[in-house]
């Protein structure tokens, strides 16, 4: 006996949304059996049809906030408007604003030997425009993320000044926690502080009539959001990069009127040579580096006046000083001038982790 | 005797069958929620296995989010004085559900078929097929189906047999 079937009907109402998330909440999934029989070896063909199961899909709520910056940002101490970037993703099912806070804290996402030494200040949160990619203070304005689809994402970035002075290798971290809000109106919409889990099921019938369910985990990165409280958070950091240097001053005599020997004595006529090193143990390279040095009263700027006299030297190389044999090779661009008893070295710039010597002679009175 | 001999009418007379609807099986349907939960104990820590994974299992939920797994049953009421033989229950599975593999149970004698076509053909997941996004043809796996039909193979009379598949939420 051929078998009587009838397909089940099956409803669907609602807005879909994209399914990459999840269906959208509000969704009605509403679904129905139906029965075929026999009785005695005979087809009954009338079939019957079960009540129409329905359910409303729910609003689950998630998020993820996650820095993108690959490593701690560099700055310089003193700069302004510094800028650390998240990406916000609502992850739920449902259009929801988010609500953006920053602050300090010392997660150390990147690994830092040294997190978290000093504090940001005049810190504030911007979202991307999209007018123009990056940080730009004149387009991202908004200080909230406005009606964020389920499965968008939007660009925040945590804008802060940098102390001065402050030290190289400094770091300060800050963390950016995003809140889920209502949606669903143009506006900033009001934080949703709790979920409906601990609240009866209301099953549903329709479309407005789904509860929320928080589904976001902990913060990373010692953000301190809970697991399941509508927040997270992710952190980054800045990290000071500046230059540190360091002068060293030394001397030698290089010449005698009456030693004919290498063992030349500091005795008037006598030549003496200063190098007076500058190393840069910092990150940065130091520009506009000029130092000055008033010679004592005893000594004259250049060559000696007595017979036999050398030339004297007044350059500046890109070596460590050696006093008796210097290294390196001469900068032309940079100098060593004399007027009224002051010597000026300008070093133009001393690359982060180099040394530069300047060298100049004087004549003992 | 009486009564078996309206339920027989039935195929050709519908109204009288409508008129004596105490004596019609029936079949309800029903559904239960559940979430795949990390286990925690009594002070919230996460309890995990040997290997050091979090132990998860499946416990009812409330509410209805992408993820959750849904249980539908569906009951076979006779009511009737007669036993139902080779009772058929189609159910199309929603285009927002991905049916479970495995999930088909019943208490009863059963067999189960599937479809791929929204319930026109039903048959076993062997010689079901697909076309894939590479326009070739494939065998059907469990998230192609949108049909399932239950054959039980009898419903004593004045009994009730429930039978039900599990699929998750989009």
């Amino acid at each position: 006996m051929k078998k009587i079937l009838v397909a089940a009907s099956m409803m669907l109402f609602g807005v879909m949304s994209a399914q990459a998330v999840g269906v959208a909440a509000g969704t009605v999934v509403t679904n129905n059996a139906s029965l075929t029989y026999e009785v005695g070896g005979t087809q009954v063909n009338t079939p019957v049809n079960s009540n129409d199961d329905v359910f409303v899909v729910d609003d689950k709520v998630d998020l993820t906030v996650v820095h993108q910056d690959g490593a701690a940002v560099p700055v310089a101490p003193g700069a302004t408007a510094q800028a650390l970037e998240f990406l916000v993703t609502n992850t739920g099912n449902k259009t929801h604003d988010f609500l953006l806070t920053a602050g300090q804290n010392d997660g150390n996402p990147f690994g830092e030997n040294h997190p978290d030494e000093f504090d940001a200040t005049n810190v504030q949160v911007f979202v991307e425009s999209g007018a123009t990619p990056g940080y730009q203070a004149a387009e991202d304005t908004a200080t909230f993320i406005d009606e964020l689809a389920a499965d968008g994402a939007a660009t925040v970035y945590i804008v802060s000044d940098i102390p001065n002075p402050q030290n190289d290798g400094d770091v300060a971290e800050m963390t950016l926690t995003a809140q889920v809000a209502v949606g669903g109106a143009a506006g900033q919409g009001a934080a949703i502080a709790a979920d409906d889990r601990a609240n009866a099921d209301t099953a549903g019938t329709a479309a407005g009539d789904e509860q929320i369910v928080f589904a976001d985990a902990a913060g990373t990165n010692g953000a301190t959001d809970a697991v399941l409280d509508g927040q997270h958070g992710d952190t980054s950091a800045y990290k000071v990069q500046t230059a540190t240097l360091d002068a060293t001053k030394t001397s030698c005599v290089i010449w005698d009127p009456f030693t004919t020997t290498a063992n030349y004595k500091r005795i008037p006529g006598a030549m003496i040579r200063y190098a007076i090193d500058v190393n840069n143990t910092g990150s940065a390279n130091a520009d506009n580096v000029v130092l000055t040095d008033n010679i004592p009263a005893a000594v004259t700027f250049g060559q000696s006046p007595a017979a036999g006299a050398p030339a004297a030297v007044a350059e500046i190389r890109d070596a460590a000083c050696n006093c008796a044999a210097p290294a390196g090779n001469v900068v032309a661009a940079d100098s060593v001038t004399h007027a009224a008893g002051t010597v000026t070295a300008d070093y133009n710039t001393v690359t982060a982790g180099t040394h530069k010597c300047a060298y100049f002679d004087v004549a003992i009175n | 005797m009486i009564k078996k001999i309206v339920v027989i009418c039935a195929v050709s007379l519908l109204a009288t069958v409508s008129a004596v609807a105490e004596e019609k099986p029936s079949v309800s349907m029903a559904t239960h929620s559940y979430q795949l939960t990390v286990v925690k104990d009594k002070k919230g820590k996460v309890v995990k296995d040997k290997k050091g994974k979090p132990v998860k299992k499946w416990l009812k939920a409330s509410k209805v989010v992408p993820s959750t797994v849904v249980k539908y049953v569906d009951t076979i009421t006779n009511d009737t004085d007669e036993t139902l033989t080779d009772a058929r229950v189609s159910n199309p599975i929603n285009e927002n559900l991905l049916f479970v593999e495995g999930s088909a149970a019943s208490k009863a004698k059963f067999s189960v078929k599937y479809s791929v076509d929204g319930g026109k053909h039903y048959d076993l997941p062997a010689h079901l097929f697909v076309i894939g996004k590479d326009k070739k043809k494939h065998q059907a796996q469990a998230k192609d189906y949108n049909a399932i039909e239950f054959v039980v193979a009898q419903v004593s009379a004045h009994s009730k047999v429930d039978v039900s598949f599990k699929v998750k939420l989009k």
